[in-house]
């Protein structure tokens, strides 16, 4: 028959008539042995893989057709995907995408083992679902899938409605006209308005639709096989192979992309667990200073107890003592504190002045009627920027003030000179160090105190402590997988502005045009989902906190991560006023699973 | 560091009032000297040797005795039951602004030939006119007075407390410079005609209600405006198109479209007024129990002999009135749609769904919400996009970063069946690189300044300016600016709407054009100013006409109207507020536009400014389901909105509004032909329905749709149940659960929980209704029907539905659900006129049990019958007997 039917072919076709594709002598057996081998390459790749039981579901149906027939036209045809040469071709191609994905097999270690009874349900409803295309002599009332083929018997006469609202005769089944309450009477027709239309979509996935979609005249590609425009109002050919196809090449590439996703992930992961396991130790160390040093101080202050006395006795017209001064000192601290602060609240009022009138500027006029009021603060900011030129050196203007008013304040308490060193030089430490500056006499310390230094060495353990605590009370995911990325920038240019986002720090946007800068808020919280146990808790990230908008509210950002193989922001858009949604690809929250889980495919 | 936010209401001070206004305030002050002086006699009189009767047209010559200045008086008898008076100076020192009607009217109206002159009295012509001889008109002639009478009762009275005013041209050194340039808020009107004002006062003899005069956030019955009670205003109804930020709700203010139209209704008479002039105007209303013309022996019924009395001031143009004597509502809605023209009827999409917000930002939020819709199952027809979908507010281009592929973007909605809708206003950005601004300068088409350059000043692009649409060649340009080839980026999907055009000029006084700007023919803005939306407009309507190849009808949305607005498509009012006032305030505005000649209209749903407490939504939703425009808008400063977002059971009961809608479609469809051929509103105040009720006049916060359904929107926070006024020895139904409600003009209260609006079917009615949802209108155009039939005291039932496309001959009947039978038939049979022999036994069910008439009620009532699928195509005659 083979060779019989091979002759005969070949005489008939001797060219394919594509470019590049030879004719095939034996297509029927090669197709068999490819088919095999693909179903049995297959089975490499877990079951509950969206690809492995798309592929598979694929392949059987095509095994069984070419089984079921010995004439290649007619296998042509019922395949649908061109002439043989080409299915040939294609599957071939399949095999060999398998090996690829085979490669990934390692990471399928991972997947838990829950799934296993779930997997075997998908492919007894995939495996009838083939069925249902050999038994088409089944009667089952239009937009009912097999499994609910029971539910829609004929016992006799009459019918009752699946939530017992109704008893109406069988053949009032699909008649056009909504019986039942919870519309089961019209499972393949429009007229109940809350029914589902079940789409087979043989060669893709199947699917229910909504029944306004039934007959509405649009070719829905949720139903590609056409089965829910019958009526006659629109012609829609059946694309599920095409879709199919390119559903499966999706499927593919996002596989290929989530799979080498996951390593990167467990790179990740293995940094953030190394690096905490680092902390973790720094911690144990700096507690075990910090005791040492409390011991140490102590010992000190013991001691310098004791001079202080012996001092006392020496010389009772000492000039202030040492306590007075500390208490001085704590003073001007208070003080410098004070002014600080109050430079600080000056900066951020002239920032936040300036950024108002910076948007006023740049066009703010939604709020028609403020026109006028624009104008005049466009005005008055020109005006504000010349009378602040000299804003910048405010700083440090005010540094050489309060060192002035400290010298005249310890000029009036005629401090010795054996004591005015060391004291002094505390208190412009202090002054600088408050001030975010670095004394230009840190060098000069030989004669520092042992006590202050035992003191200072406790301070900075504790300091450390507090730092490492509050590091590792970071929550840098279920496995740390975050760690990696707390502090890294990441920017995105829109155009008008460049966003950037750093990591568990700080959002902000910047003017392409003239570099202005706009804080839009700092990391506040994980948000994907309620509990920290859902999947999707650790995919969404709030920044808070922003710069108030102009007659709205203070500035935020959703930052919404999903699988990547790099960092990187692939939009930005600003749905409602000052709220930014970020969306961000990222290794850290692909799923350790590189296979897409069947009853989640619709997320795709 | 915080910020107060500013949350102001509408800034009073930007706006003025009678008193800032030197020519209202003038003839207030009339007025006032008049009605303070009893011995008062008019100055004006018509010259009795000068009166010529002739094909229709009474002409005669008007002095003013106190200076000598001499007028034309025009009479116009008019074909269409209706007359025209117009009165200009003989000698002006040059030509008064006359040519509002070439925008306003159809064509001018044709005089008609059927009258007889009346025997002549001392000092009195009169003549009465019309098929039957029932209307007649009054001239007297010292002083000058017209009445206007129907059956021999007076209904309208022109100049009858004699504050007739014309402000004659005159030179500048003539008179005191006060008359001259004005300032109000710093701004400097120059005024180079100086004072040219007209008023008028018109009385409508024993009416108590007067309605209309468009667009004010206030009652449907007007209000007086002299003070006197706690209601009344002490401002005037002002008509003159602005941009009103945040307006203020039962207020005089005028807002953005004006129609200078007044009806006045009783018990057994109804009549109404044109007051043709496109210049700034302002109306008084008082009302009064004396009757100084002893008109109460006409008015047999005694029992109202109140008389409205209005006052009508403009600031320049000259006296052209239309008078329509009825005598009922549909009459005049009649006789005023044929001189102003009828509702063009709408694409079925246009009266379904509109989903905006400013501003949709890209293609993927595009994608993103029609996706929305179809995920919850919502229909909806057309989706929107705002000023932000330009390139840099340069209107009829893309931002072409956010909206790279509009056609794609727009095919991917039109696949589903839906439309897109784009706004297109009349400033245009100067920038020379943008080329409807280079070529609207290049031909010189732009409104200029008092100083004769073009008129430049701020909208959203910034520095702007707006082409001149009341010079033809504008329009002939502008008309040509939107086929596919030329709007680069949009389809035949793709519909205009035209915001902006009262017009809004952010640096101009009151936030418009200053009114010394120099238009068409060298015409100041004064005189045209209420025409400019209008004019934009109808421009706009040539242009989606011109389209290649299309044979759709427009669809254009304007902000700004005018008399005649109804030609070009559909109004909304304007940025409204998230409040319940704001909700409750849509019906009576509503209701007044539409009884004025433009019923195609709505009220963003949600409100445009702040952001709705989902209970407000849900109710607005159900409010806007029940008006001829719905769309829900919102500001970009608020939160999102779109249905979904609401969450259960608020989503839920939004989608059940929107279907609602959709089911009646077939019903709005309807109305809106009936509209398009007899200027009858498509939602009705009481008295439509029921001219003879006297307590239902001043009802305005329930009205009816068409005549079949009874609706009552609720507008309270927090409210389950709801009191209904049932006019007439009628029975309603019940429109979700069918229950028969017996109306004897009483007050019911009944329930309205949040999952539904209360509506009631009329009973005698039919209402064609689809019941398949679908996702949007065009996925409807095939489904069956179904007729709810309501049956009245007298067992009958009428309707009709209006079917229009030429693909309707397969329709058939789903159902048809009879309400309000008193027993069960034994057999039901159905046959076709054509062939009355072949009958056929019909299934039905009696008592309805278990069938679903909607998505979210059961039916239970008992005297319901349901008959299934009678194979009855609806384009057929067929009869159901019982």
């Amino acid at each position: 028959m083979q060779v019989t039917r091979t002759l005969f072919n070949a005489a008939q076709k001797a060219t394919t008539g594509l470019f590049g594709l030879a004719v095939h002598p034996n297509p029927k057996s090669h197709l068999i042995k490819t088919y095999r081998r693909t179903l049995e390459t297959l089975t490499q790749i877990p079951p509950t893989a969206v690809y492995r039981q798309a592929t598979e579901a694929l392949t059987q149906h095509r095994l069984s057709i070419i089984e079921s027939s010995d004439n290649i036209k007619e296998i042509e045809n019922r395949i649908g995907a061109g002439i043989i040469e080409e299915i040939i071709w294609q599957a071939e191609d399949e095999l060999k995408l398998i090996a690829k994905v085979k490669e990934w097999k390692i990471q399928v270690s991972n997947v838990k083992s829950n799934k296993s009874i779930l997997s075997v349900l998908i492919i007894l409803s995939l495996c009838s679902l083939i069925y249902a295309t050999t038994e088409e002599f089944i009667e089952i009332p239009r937009g009912v899938p097999k499994s609910k083929a029971s539910l829609y018997e004929r016992k006799g006469p009459n019918w009752t409605c699946l939530d017992g609202s109704g008893f109406i005769p069988y053949e009032a089944i699909n008649d056009e006209y909504c019986d039942c309450a919870d519309g089961s009477d019209e499972p393949g027709t429009s007229a109940c308005p809350n029914s589902k239309f079940y789409c087979k979509n043989i060669g893709h996935i199947p699917a229910y639709i909504s029944s306004s979609r039934v007959n509405d005249g649009v070719c829905d590609p949720e139903c590609c096989d056409g089965s829910d425009e019958y009526d006659g109002k629109i012609n829609c050919p059946n694309k599920c192979e095409e879709f199919g196809a390119e559903y499966r090449k999706h499927l593919k590439e996002m596989e290929i992309l989530r799979a080498q996703g996951a390593d990167k992930k467990q790179e990740y992961i293995k940094y953030g667990q190394k690096l905490k396991i680092e902390l973790l130790n720094s911690l144990d160390f700096a507690i075990v200073d910090l005791n040492a040093a409390k011991i140490k101080c102590a010992d000190r202050e013991a001691e310098l107890k004791k001079l202080e006395h012996l001092e006392k006795i020496k010389s009772e017209s000492s000039p202030i003592p040492v306590k007075e001064y500390n208490e001085r000192m704590k003073k001007y601290r208070v003080k410098i504190k004070g002014l600080k602060d109050q430079i600080n609240v000056l900066q951020g009022n002239v920032d936040a002045l300036s950024k108002i009138l910076q948007d006023l500027k740049n066009g703010h006029n939604q709020n028609e009627n403020d026109i006028t009021i624009v104008k005049s603060a466009i005005t008055a900011y020109d005006e504000f920027l010349d009378n602040n030129k000299g804003l910048e050196d405010f700083n440090v203007q005010d540094n050489e003030e309060d060192e002035k008013e400290d010298e005249i304040l310890m000029g009036d308490h005629k401090v010795p000179p054996v004591h005015v060193p060391e004291i002094k030089k505390t208190i412009v430490d202090m002054v600088y160090g408050f001030l975010g500056l670095e004394s230009n006499e840190s060098q000069d310390r030989s004669d520092e105190s042992e006590t202050s230094r035992a003191e200072k060495d406790r301070k900075e353990l504790e300091n450390k402590i507090n730092d490492l605590k509050i590091k590792l009370s970071k929550d840098h995911g279920k496995q740390d997988e975050f760690a990696k990325l707390d502090g890294e920038c990441f920017e995105y240019d829109s155009g008008e502005y460049t966003y950037s986002i750093c990591m568990f720090g700080a959002a902000t946007q910047k003017s392409n045009k003239d570099h202005s800068s706009t804080h839009l808020g700092n990391f506040q919280k994980w948000s994907g989902a309620q509990s920290e146990s859902d999947p999707g808790y650790y995919t969404q990230q709030i920044y808070a906190n922003g710069l108030r908008c102009w007659n709205g509210p203070e500035r935020s950002v959703k930052l919404n991560l999903e699988c990547g193989i790099e960092n990187e922001i692939i939009s930005v858009v600003e749905p409602e006023k000052c709220e930014y949604h970020l969306k961000m690809k990222t290794p850290a929250v692909c799923p350790d699973n590189p296979f897409i889980d069947s009853n989640k495919h619709d997320e795709l | 560091m915080h910020f107060k936010r500013t949350l102001s209401a509408v800034k009073r001070e930007d706006f003025k009032t009678c008193a800032d206004s030197s020519f209202c305030q003038r003839n207030r002050a009339y007025a006032d000297k008049i009605s303070n002086n009893s011995s008062f006699v008019s100055p004006y009189n018509l010259i009795e040797n000068s009166i010529i009767i002739k094909d229709g047209v009474l002409s005669g010559e008007i002095i003013n005795i106190e200076n000598d200045l001499h007028f034309i008086l025009e009479l116009n008898l008019l074909t269409i039951d209706a007359a025209r008076i117009r009165i200009n100076e003989k000698y002006p020192l040059k030509p008064r602004y006359d040519e509002v009607k070439n925008f306003a009217l159809v064509n001018e109206p044709s005089n008609t030939l059927d009258y007889t002159v009346l025997p002549s009295q001392d000092g009195l012509t009169s003549i009465s006119f019309g098929k039957e001889g029932k209307q007649k008109v009054f001239v007297y002639h010292s002083p000058f007075r017209v009445e206007f009478l129907f059956n021999d009762v007076p209904v309208v009275t022109l100049n009858d407390r004699g504050i007739f005013n014309f402000e004659h041209l005159r030179k500048k050194g003539d008179s005191s410079p006060s008359l001259w340039e004005e300032t109000f808020n710093g701004k400097v009107d120059s005024k180079p005609n100086g004072p040219e004002s007209i008023g008028l006062d018109i009385s409508f003899p024993g009416f108590s209600h007067v309605y209309g005069i468009p667009e004010h956030a206030s009652t449907l019955s007007l209000k007086e405006t002299r003070g006197g009670s706690e209601s009344a205003y002490t401002e005037p109804y002002r008509l003159y198109n602005l941009d009103v930020f945040e307006y203020e709700l039962d207020n005089p203010m005028s807002l953005y479209g004006s129609i200078p139209f007044m009806m006045a209704h009783r018990k057994g008479a109804s009549a109404a007024i044109l007051w043709l002039n496109s210049a700034e105007t302002w109306i008084d209303i008082t009302k009064s129990k004396e009757d100084k013309h002893g008109l109460s022996s006409f008015l047999n019924f005694g029992k109202s002999t109140i008389t409205t009395n209005t006052h009508w001031i403009s600031e320049s143009g000259i006296i052209d009135i239309f008078i329509f004597l009825g005598p009922t509502t549909s009459d005049i809605h009649y006789q005023y749609g044929l001189l102003t023209g009828f509702t063009t009827m709408p694409q079925y999409f246009a009266i379904a769904y509109h989903q905006c917000r400013w501003n949709y930002l890209n293609q993927d939020d595009v994608f993103e919400v029609d996706e929305g819709f179809d995920k919850y199952d919502i229909p909806y027809d057309v989706i929107w996009l705002d000023i932000e979908h330009t390139d840099n507010k340069k209107y009829t281009t893309w931002d072409n970063v956010k909206f790279s592929d509009p056609i794609k973007m727009q095919n991917n909605i039109a696949f589903k069946g839906r439309k897109m809708v784009t706004i297109v206003d009349p400033h245009l950005k100067r920038d020379d690189n943008f080329i409807l601004y280079k070529e609207a300068l290049d031909l010189d088409l732009f409104i200029k300044g008092s100083d004769g350059q073009v008129y430049d000043a701020w909208c959203w692009p910034g520095s702007s300016s707006w082409p001149d649409f009341t010079n033809p060649k504008t329009c002939e340009w502008w008309s040509k600016k939107f086929t596919l080839d030329q709007y680069k980026g949009s389809t035949e999907s793709l519909f205009i709407w035209n915001d902006m055009n009262e017009p809004s000029v952010f640096s101009g006084p009151e936030i418009t054009f200053p009114k010394d700007i120099i238009q068409h023919n060298g015409w100041e803005h004064r005189d045209l100013h209420n025409i400019y939306g209008l004019s934009f407009h109808a421009a706009t309507f040539s242009g989606l006409l011109n389209r290649k190849n299309s044979s759709h009808r427009p669809f254009i949305l304007s902000r700004s109207f005018f008399a005649g607005s109804q030609r070009y498509g559909a109004i909304w009012t304007g940025d409204n507020m998230a409040k319940w006032d704001h909700l409750a305030i849509s019906s009576p505005m509503l209701l007044t536009i539409g009884i004025s000649g433009l019923p195609f209209s709505g009220a963003d749903v949600g409100g445009f400014f702040g952001n709705p407490e989902p209970e407000l939504l849900v109710r607005w939703y159900q409010a806007g389901a029940f008006q001829p425009f719905f769309r829900a808008h919102a500001h970009i400063d608020t939160k999102r909105r779109e249905p979904w977002l609401s969450g259960s059971p608020y989503t839920e009961y939004i989608r059940d509004a929107i279907r609602e809608r959709y089911a009646l479609l077939p019903l709005w469809y309807t109305l809106f032909y009936e509209t398009s051929i007899t200027g009858k509103p498509i939602i009705r105040p009481m008295f439509e329905v029921y001219p003879d009720e006297e307590k239902g006049f001043a009802i305005e916060d329930q009205y009816f749709v068409g005549d079949s359904l009874l609706v009552k929107p609720v507008v309270n926070q927090g409210q389950t149940s709801i009191e209904v006024y049932f006019s007439g020895d009628e029975i309603y139904y019940d429109y979700y659960n069918f229950q028969r409600i017996q109306g004897s003009n009483k007050v019911v209260k009944v329930d309205a929980p949040l999952n539904k609006i209360p509506v009631f079917i009329h009973g005698g009615s039919i209402i064609p209704r689809r019941q398949r949802i679908r996702r949007s209108s065009s996925g409807m155009r095939l489904d069956p029907f179904t007729l709810l039939i309501a049956i009245n005291n007298k067992g009958e039932a009428n309707g009709t539905l209006y079917l229009d496309d030429g693909e309707t001959s397969v329709l058939r009947v789903e159902r048809i659900i009879f309400i309000g039978l008193d027993k069960k038939p034994s057999k039901i049979f159905a046959y076709n006129n054509s062939n009355p022999s072949i009958k056929r036994e019909l299934e039905f069910k009696f008592g309805g049990i278990g069938t679903t008439i909607n998505t979210f009620t059961t039916l239970s009532s008992k005297d319901v019958l349901v008959i299934k699928d009678p194979k009855l195509f609806i384009t057929e005659d067929w009869t159901v007997q019982f």
